[in-house]
């Protein structure tokens, strides 16, 4: 389980998340919804070192992560698919996925397990990962961290620029995940596919968690939706 | 057209053979500044320090053995690990300690030039002194008996180029590397343990440095001061290749080389650095990325 548990990160002398718990658990998908700012990529950062926690803890099992440094929190087992996708630019999509393959010594059966959810990918591969197609990058900052072989995925809008063919290619992926057990932790603005594969779902304001809700309930009573996010109804 | 050649053909082929072996040290010497900029972001005012302490170890070399060749085995060994051994010190202690800010690094790597070039006054003393090669030997061409020495030269650091190619290109470092200089904060997402790939950078480029500092020796003298023009030819090649662009660095040494050696076989070599600066400031005006640099939105 990734437990976090009341945590405050800051930037520099900004205090960005306040006091914040929540738990994910093996094969499940955590929605984290709310506006922007509200500190849902901070939250993401901060599992993953890149931001200061300056209270509270993250742990994941016995391992208390926010004691690591920031190299040592993947070889964990948490992949993490940033927003904008960030790839290595300059290095080839193979190169990319080696990046993931490397952390935990992964094996060529995890590549292909891999490029068997993007298939696309296998003729892609020498191809630098700069001059691909915005849906073949996200593709590829996936797969780049599923060769992490992740207990845990960490996920920041990865729909964000995506055509709808390929949003659904993702939220189909991220099914798939919570089926091989994988706990995923989604940042997403689309709140109707975000429901769709989300077991939970987390609200988060000003860097407050604020509420918790399950798609059902959501699609009974959207007034979270409207308090949170601003969307005052959703296609159930 | 061609009572020109006939008349200046030699001095010409004169010209692009000490180009070429300009180029080939120019190369592996500013191929470590770049590096270290690529991928630490930082500018190393004292990388020419690293060039002169490889010719000054190399000297010492030299006065151990009592020997051109086991001196210059030795040197060729040990200078490139002591002052890859230096540079992680430095890193260790200054540069980590300013966490990399660029300004703050400019002035501490000044710093650090200084208090080089001030040990090694003390050390070695203000004189210039002279290693012999460890090869004596001349190539005969029909016009003129050339250096056998300088291809070796060329050779040798064309050896240390492609090495550091492959280094960049097939290992799990030269990956790593690469995946630091693109984007720092996401290869600490992949296990990437950073402060000691800016260790190693640090180090890679000190060595560079230091090992054109013992090919060279024996082609020129060692001096506490030795530093200061190839450091400023290295900032030369690596503005006009393109900060951080290996590829970049080669081909912009090449050109300053080769247009160093033709120059200054037929003019003079105050205007071949002249023409050199010149082009720097083109290159700065019309494309300020270096010819393979990357393009800063």
């Amino acid at each position: 389980m990734l437990k976090i548990d009341k945590i405050s990160s800051r930037y520099a002398q900004v205090q960005v998340l306040k006091d914040v718990s929540l738990e994910v658990r093996e094969g499940e998908v955590l929605g984290l919804l709310g506006r922007n700012g509200a500190g849902k990529s901070t939250l993401l950062k901060s599992i993953m070192g890149l931001v200061e926690v300056n209270a509270g803890s993250i742990s994941m099992d016995d391992v208390i992560l926010s004691e690591l440094q920031a190299h040592q929190i993947p070889k964990n087992g948490i992949g993490y698919v940033p927003q904008g996708r960030r790839l290595f630019s300059e290095l080839t999509v193979e190169e990319n996925l080696k990046m993931g393959l490397l952390v935990r010594d992964s094996s060529k059966d995890v590549l292909e397990w891999a490029l068997s959810l993007f298939p696309v990918l296998k003729t892609r591969m020498s191809q630098k990962s700069g001059t691909l197609s915005g849906g073949e990058q996200q593709m590829v900052a996936t797969a780049r961290a599923l060769c992490i072989q992740p207990k845990f995925l960490l996920m920041d809008e990865p729909s964000e620029g995506l055509m709808p063919s390929m949003i659904e290619t993702i939220f189909e992926t991220i099914e798939k995940l919570k089926n091989e057990n994988v706990g995923v932790l989604l940042v997403e603005q689309k709140i109707e596919g975000t429901l769709r594969v989300s077991d939970r779902i987390v609200f988060m304001e000003n860097g407050f968690m604020r509420e918790e809700s399950d798609p059902q309930a959501l699609a009974e009573n959207p007034e979270p939706l409207a308090k949170y996010v601003g969307v005052k109804a959703h296609a159930s | 057209m061609s009572s020109w050649i006939n008349e200046n053909g030699p001095l010409l082929f004169l010209a692009l053979l000490d180009g070429t072996v300009t180029a080939f040290v120019l190369a592996l010497i500013a191929l470590g500044l770049s590096l270290v900029f690529g991928v630490m972001r930082i500018v190393n005012i004292a990388h020419g320090e690293f060039f002169m302490l490889g010719a000054v170890f190399s000297w010492f070399a030299f006065d151990l053995t009592d020997d051109p060749l086991w001196g210059f085995l030795l040197a060729l060994v040990l200078a490139p690990a002591l002052v890859g051994g230096i540079a992680v010190f430095s890193d260790r202690f200054i540069l980590r300690k300013i966490k990399y800010h660029p300004e703050s690094t400019i002035v501490a790597t000044i710093g650090l030039l200084y208090v080089i070039q001030s040990l090694t006054l003390i050390v070695f003393g203000p004189e210039a002194r002279a290693v012999e090669a460890p090869l004596y030997f001349r190539i005969q061409f029909p016009w003129f008996g050339y250096s056998g020495y300088k291809l070796i030269v060329a050779g040798m650091s064309a050896l240390g180029l492609l090495g550091v190619w492959l280094l960049m290109i097939r290992s799990k470092l030269g990956l790593y590397m690469r995946a630091t200089q693109q984007d720092l904060e996401i290869a600490k997402t992949y296990g990437v343990p950073t402060k000691k790939i800016y260790a190693a950078v640090f180090a890679l480029g000190g060595g560079l440095a230091a090992l054109a500092g013992v090919l060279v020796v024996p082609i020129r003298q060692a001096d506490h001061l030795m530093g200061l023009e190839p450091l400023l030819l290295s900032f030369i090649v690596v503005i006009i290749g393109g900060l951080g662009s290996i590829r970049g660095t080669i081909v912009a040494a090449f050109i300053i080389g080769i247009s160093d050696g033709i120059i200054s076989v037929f003019y003079e070599p105050t205007l071949a650095k002249m023409l050199a600066t010149l082009f720097v400031a083109m290159v700065l005006v019309l494309k300020p990325s270096g010819l393979y640099g990357e393009e800063v939105a």
